[in-house]
């Protein structure tokens, strides 16, 4: 190989001093070629690929760089139309947690005798998973087995799974990490628009001259599109509306600093106050809704002064963001978890979009009610997980949609159940009712993740099996199971994810997976051939082919992506957002690269008209007193760190960007109260439990609330059950906890 | 058989683990093995040459290169760094650093600000905003680079081009002392490979006209590469007659930037000087150093002993004094010998000499040296009669060179400018340990050649008067330490108040065996005096070791702002 590297410097070395020699050779860098400029000499690919990013649902692209067809090194995809370039530290990152010394490597048996997973083959791995799931079917019935999957999977695997455990296996319960984090969004989607449609791009952020962030923190959570929100060049009012003083409050213009899960009543006392205002767009509500005329009506009571009151506010604050709505040509509504994770998230999320319809901020540039989603394919598992609602969007209980699908997955029709199946928290109820007595856990952390964890780790041992699939056997969850299924993960295998602005990007093999780690995709391939009924899933041959059939299953649907040719197409144009049906004969034959849903103003219901949906706010399931007297806030810590931090645990560097031990940001008011200094060792009991943790002194969260990151194991100890009652839904952000000064 | 609704008819007695599932495994492992990115997929930047990033950077790196007397400098526009710390994993991918190895650091700045004077609307009767500033930072650069002054093989250089601070990897004996220079800490140091790397501002990348790793990274365009005149760096950070230090023209609640006038330049609209470090009030422990307390206290004990030779020169016979001067000689050697343990590359010791003209690291080499071959030369006329005023000479040389040393010593830790390590505290320091020790290992040494009790005594009076002395003044400063949060030490007390609470109650423990030995010395029959003479040297060393580990454990000084950290 012939190259010139540009040296340091070329001063020659003398016997006392040197300026080159091995050492300094393995810092040199050369002409990476490929677009890529300099790289490091020892890292120089001899091809790059392009592939979408596993962690979050920005979906950036990362070049890939390629030695004999294996990743050496990442960067970000300049070309992609979503990061430009750029990447946040887990993407930088994304290539190190595969190479972690604890991959799960072959399937892990439980042995009996000892009660340690032992190592087994995957013919007896699937001899064990067939018999003991029929097992437990054929004493309890075929819905006594569930499976709890993700978002973190490809769209082709989350829809053969779920094929294979409701077509297949006869099963029914099954859900998703996704109710978590999305399922508000999907639920007020569907019911507001029709389709669970989040109808924006990211161009949309630097379009709008007002942007309202509700619940959302960006900078930290979501930092590739913070950084879509600073190219934007309208000097845009940026609106927080957050607890805590957040990354993205402090780089914002107004900030409303409110009462936890003050949210929906001060929307309702905004739409109100809006109304008042006369910045209702009267010729869009009237073209393209139903319903406003009683949502009206409803919030005429949410005065400013009790909406101010709620919410913990200045009538000024209230007031000029009444005006800077008002006033925005082109105001968008964001939101995130703030919204999605609480006791009335539904209607919360509603509440947004209310005003988004009520002010005709929708269909145009820079507007949109928009939720930013978490994880890489949640909006895959949305469509297609099978889970609450069939493949494409379509209704179980709906018995055309059963026979289209039937039809278009060449399977008998009776296969496919007309019940929709329990959510994540029923699941777990069934467990304690015992008519949940098989368990199927992919790629999630169910015993770190879930809402008062301690439940459900005291559940498992109900269950007469629990199988977890995943790409270390080291998880909370993989540490508890009977059978460990080794995934291979991100970056080892091929298929789609789908991200939040709808866009279906490209992951690849660029890695080699290790041992006997295999695809999920073709874990389920093996399964249902264990399970006897590999023939109904024959045309599922490959991702790609798999892909070829979500196509079909698209086609007619909102999210038709019938014109997407094949991999190939969506590597070559950058990722492809749905919908893009097959081009008209005389019409462009490739999509353009950003593109916004209801600029006709025509919505998925089959009126064409989006719903005003609205409800009474309630209290939260447990209000401070005197004896928990503090609200227990949860969230994303730092952008190096995901989730349950199964992967991002992995890395040295990430591990550096993160303190190692959870700890509590606290207001320095309530800590010189209970005589706490920066450091100091804090114990927090809610009425489930108690942890201590590191206290973080900052004024950025309010005095009587503390905050905690959910990426530490410790912390769904102390949350409380409680959930939306139309998206199932857990409610993280809020529950009461008594502090204290821990002993040293 | 029956089967419930749905279930496919295979028998579930029957394992399933038949020839399909065996014949379908074996195709998918053949699948999981291959690789589909390159076979599968054309390659969009297949001829690309020109780096696609340009386009989004060309506007943070300057048009040309800096002109004489002008050098680059990282600028970080505080207000729009939102703390997404792309830049420290992009700096560690694309320069390809160590799995666990980063040249970029993130903390925070926390309190409360004035709100800016554009842009944000406060609330109303909100004079101050909470506020949490993420501060990410590299090597600066500096116009006058503590690294560069301390290292004692010249392996660091000030590009003349440029102004980059290079580390010379190759040139590097892995001695670390860069990293105690360094008021930012920034050299790191590999144990893999027994040197120190650190940020080279990418001078590879901007010799090209690309723009280093950080710059490219950052999604906000918060850190861009300005051309600065290095005189005015200068003049920023020690103003001709103004305050030298505590200037917070750089950074609030950072190290003092007069001390090496650091290049980088944070900007903000929003006043920021009432921050504090999110760790601001935690205390750091740092590594014990073992070869260097090992290296100190030793060639302290020796120089004692050779300030000592004079007077044992004067007893009767050869043997007190051959038996001091060799008593210093092997104490000598064992330091000599730990400190060369202690480098990363010890084969490239002898470079050593060559940072004399600025290192006090290289000069207290030089000084060690010279001490030992002063001391040869003692030894060699301690058993080689020559005439007197060359005895005399070279007794008084043994013992000059041995202050040297340990004058030079003090200097190499004075010099780092840590509050911690004042000059007083340091000279007073290694002087008590240099009597302490010089006396007690006297009178061990003395008693084991039967020499004259007179002599053995007043050696034990002086050890035990100067470790009282040391012990009290060091009880005092621990306890003003930690009174007063507002000292300059506060932060060295508190980490010896938490990590080390034990060191104190042992240093008197092992002062009170001192006391009862050195008692049955002074009052005690001779006969006892050897067997006392050793249990008070062993003890007394003891004690300052301890005493050596806490000045390095306890011995950090602020950095740049940190993390949440314990």
């Amino acid at each position: 190989m012939t190259h010139d590297p540009v040296p340091p410097v070329s001063t020659p070395n003398t016997p006392l001093r040197h300026w080159s020699g091995p050492l300094t050779a393995d810092l040199v860098l050369s002409p990476g070629g490929y677009g890529l400029g300099q790289v490091p000499d020892r890292l120089r690919p001899d091809a790059t690929t392009s592939m979408v990013c596993g962690f979050c649902a920005t979906g950036c692209g990362l070049t890939v760089h390629l030695r004999q067809g294996e990743a050496i090194n990442l960067s970000g995809d300049t070309d992609y139309p979503v990061n430009l370039g750029m990447a946040c530290p887990k993407g930088w990152e994304a290539l190190t947690p595969l190479r972690a010394p604890d991959r799960a490597t072959t399937p892990l048996l439980r042995d009996a005798a000892t009660g340690r997973l032992e190592p087994v083959s995957w013919v007896r791995a699937m001899h064990g998973f067939t018999t003991r799931m029929k097992a437990v079917q054929q004493r309890h019935g075929p819905h006594s087995i569930a499976f709890l999957s993700t978002g973190q999977i490809c769209t082709e695997e989350m829809a053969l799974v779920g094929a294979l455990f409701k077509f297949g296996m006869g099963g029914l319960h099954c859900d998703s990490n996704t109710r978590q984090c999305m399922a508000t969004a999907h639920v007020a989607y569907k019911q507001s628009f029709g389709f669970d449609a989040p109808p924006y791009s990211y161009a949309d952020f630097e379009e709008s001259d007002v942007l309202v962030f509700i619940g959302a923190n960006p900078c930290i959570a979501h930092p590739i599109l913070w950084q879509r929100v600073l190219r934007n060049r309208n000097s845009p009012e940026i609106v927080v509306l957050d607890p805590r003083r957040t990354e993205t409050a402090m780089n914002a213009t107004q900030h409303l600093a409110i009462t936890p899960k003050s949210d929906l009543t001060l929307l309702y006392g905004l739409a109100a106050a809006l109304i008042a205002r006369g910045a209702v767009d009267r010729k869009y509500v009237d073209a393209h809704t139903v319903d406003f005329e009683a949502f009206a009506a409803f919030v005429r009571p949410f005065t400013a002064e009790a909406s101010c009151a709620a919410a913990g506010i200045a009538f000024t604050e209230f007031d000029r963001l009444v005006r800077t709505i008002a006033g925005g040509e082109r105001v968008s509504f964001w939101w995130t978890m703030g919204v999605n994770q609480g006791h009335e998230s539904t209607r919360t999320a509603q509440a947004v979009i209310n005003l988004a319809l009520m002010t005709g901020n929708l269909g145009r540039p820079g507007t949109g009610a928009n939720s930013i989603t978490g994880q890489c394919n949640a909006m895959g598992s949305r469509l297609f997980a099978n889970a609450t609602s069939l493949p494409g969007g379509r209704d179980t209980r709906n018995p055309v949609h059963r026979q289209e699908v039937a039809e278009l997955l060449e399977i008998p029709v009776e296969r496919i159940p007309s019940e929709p199946s329990l959510a994540y928290d029923q699941i777990i109820d069934g467990i304690e009712a015992g008519t949940i007595r098989g368990l199927w856990i992919i790629a999630t952390n169910t015993a770190h993740s879930w809402i008062q964890q301690e439940r459900f780790t005291r559940l498992i041992d109900r269950l007469d099996f629990l199988v977890v699939q995943d790409l270390y056997a080291t998880t909370e969850t993989a540490r508890r199971a009977d059978l460990v299924l080794p995934a291979a993960g991100w970056g080892e295998k091929d298929g789609t994810l789908i991200n939040s602005e709808r866009r279906i990007g490209l992951v690849k093999r660029v890695c080699r997976a290790p041992g006997e780690a295999l695809a999920d995709f073709h874990i389920f391939r093996l399964i249902a051939e264990a399970w006897g009924c590999g023939d109904l899933f024959r045309g599922w041959n490959s991702p790609e082919a798999a892909f070829q059939i979500l196509k079909k299953l698209s086609r007619g649907t909102p999210c038709d992506f019938t014109g997407i040719r094949d991999y190939r197409h969506l590597d070559q144009a950058g990722g492809i957002q749905w919908p893009f049906p097959v081009p008209a004969p005389d019409g462009p034959t490739e999509p353009r690269r950003e593109r916004r849903l209801f600029e006709d103003g025509r919505f998925f219901h089959p009126d064409g008209k989006a719903r005003f949906l609205f409800e009474a706010p309630r209290p939260v399931a447990e209000p401070t007193d005197a004896d928990y007297p503090f609200v227990l806030l949860t969230g994303r810590g730092t952008s190096a760190q995901w989730h349950t931090n199964t992967r991002t645990g992995k890395s040295e560097v990430l591990r550096k960007l993160y303190p190692e031990q959870v700890y509590c940001e606290i207001h320095p008011e309530d800590a010189a109260r209970l005589g706490l200094a920066a450091g100091d060792r804090l114990c927090i009991a809610s009425r489930r439990a108690e942890i201590t943790a590191m206290a973080f002194l900052t004024p950025t969260v309010q005095p009587g609330q503390v905050f905690l990151p959910m990426h530490y194991a410790e912390v769904n100890r102390l949350t409380r059950s409680s959930f939306d009652p139309y998206s199932r839904q857990p409610s993280y952000k809020h529950c009461a906890v008594r502090l204290e000064r821990a002993a040293k | 058989m029956s089967h419930g609704p749905g279930i496919p008819s295979t028998s579930a007695a029957e394992p399933a683990d038949g020839h399909g599932v065996r014949t379908l495994l074996d195709v998918l492992i053949e699948d999981q093995r291959r690789l589909s990115a390159v076979e599968r997929f054309s390659q969009r930047h297949a001829q690309g040459s020109l780096p696609a990033q340009a386009r989004h950077y060309r506007d943070l790196i300057p048009l040309s290169a800096p002109a004489p007397g002008e050098q680059y400098a990282f600028q970080v526009d505080l207000d729009v760094c939102s703390g997404c710390k792309g830049c420290v994993t992009a700096c560690h991918s694309l320069n390809g650093l160590d799995d666990n190895e980063t040249w970029r650091e993130v903390g925070f700045l926390v309190g409360t600000a004035n709100p800016p004077p554009t842009g944000f609307h406060p609330a109303p009767g909100q004079p101050v905003i909470p506020l949490v500033q993420v501060v990410t930072t590299a090597c600066h650069h500096c116009a006058d680079p503590g690294c560069l002054n301390g290292c004692p093989v010249l392996a660091y250089e000030k590009d003349p081009q440029t102004g980059i601070v290079r580390h010379l990897d190759d040139q590097c004996i892995g001695c670390s002392y860069c990293i105690l220079k360094c008021p930012y800490e920034v050299p790191k140091y590999s144990e893999a490979r027994g040197i120190v790397r650190k940020c080279d501002l990418c001078q590879g990348r901007l010799a090209v006209g690309e723009a280093p790793a950080c710059v490219q990274a950052c999604p906000n365009e918060a850190i861009r590469i300005t051309v600065v005149r290095t005189a005015s760096i200068l003049a920023e950070h020690r103003p001709a007659g103004g305050s030298p230090s505590g200037s917070t023209g750089f950074l609030p609640d950072s190290p003092d930037p007069s001390i090496t006038a650091p290049s980088t330049r944070y900007v903000t609209r929003q006043s920021v000087t009432d921050l504090q470090a999110a760790d601001h009030a935690v205390p750091r422990q740092e590594p014990a150093h073992g070869p260097l307390v090992v290296l100190l206290v030793f060639s302290q004990s020796a120089a004692g002993l050779a300030l000592a030779a004079p007077a044992v020169a004067l007893e009767p016979g050869n043997a007190p004094l051959r038996s001091v001067l060799g008593g210093a000689g092997v104490l000598l050697l064992l330091g000599l010998t730990a400190s060369v343990l202690h480098l990363g590359q010890p084969l490239k010791a002898w470079r050593a000499f060559l940072g004399w003209r600025r290192s006090w690291l290289s000069r207290e080499i030089l000084a060690l040296n010279l001490f030992a071959a002063a001391l040869v030369a003692a030894l060699a006329v301690a058993w080689i009669p020559v005439p007197a005023p060359m005895r005399w000479i070279a007794l008084g040389a043994a013992g000059a060179s041995g202050l040297l040393a340990v004058l030079a010593s003090a200097m190499v830790y004075i010099d780092t400018r840590r509050p911690v390590w004042n000059a007083s505290a340091t000279f007073l320091q290694f002087g008590g340990t240099t009597l302490l020790l010089g006396a007690a290992f006297t009178a061990f040494l003395l008693a084991g050649v039967g020499s004259s009790v007179p002599g053995i005594r007043s050696a034990t009076l002086v050890a035990l008067i100067v470790q009282a002395l040391l012990l009290a003044w060091n009880h005092r400063g621990l306890r003003r330490g930690l009174e007063n949060p507002g000292s300059s030490t506060h932060l060295n007390a508190l980490a010896q108040h938490r990590f080390l609470p034990w060191i104190q109650p042992v240093r008197l423990g092992l002062f009170s065996l001192c006391v009862a030995a050195g008692l049955r010395v002074l009052l005690g029959p001779a006969s006892g005096a050897f067997s006392g003479t050793a249990w008070m040297a062993l003890v007394a060393l003891a004690s300052e070791i301890l005493g050596r580990a806490t000045f390095f454990m306890a011995g950090s000084a602020r950095r740049m702002p940190g993390g949440i950290r314990p």
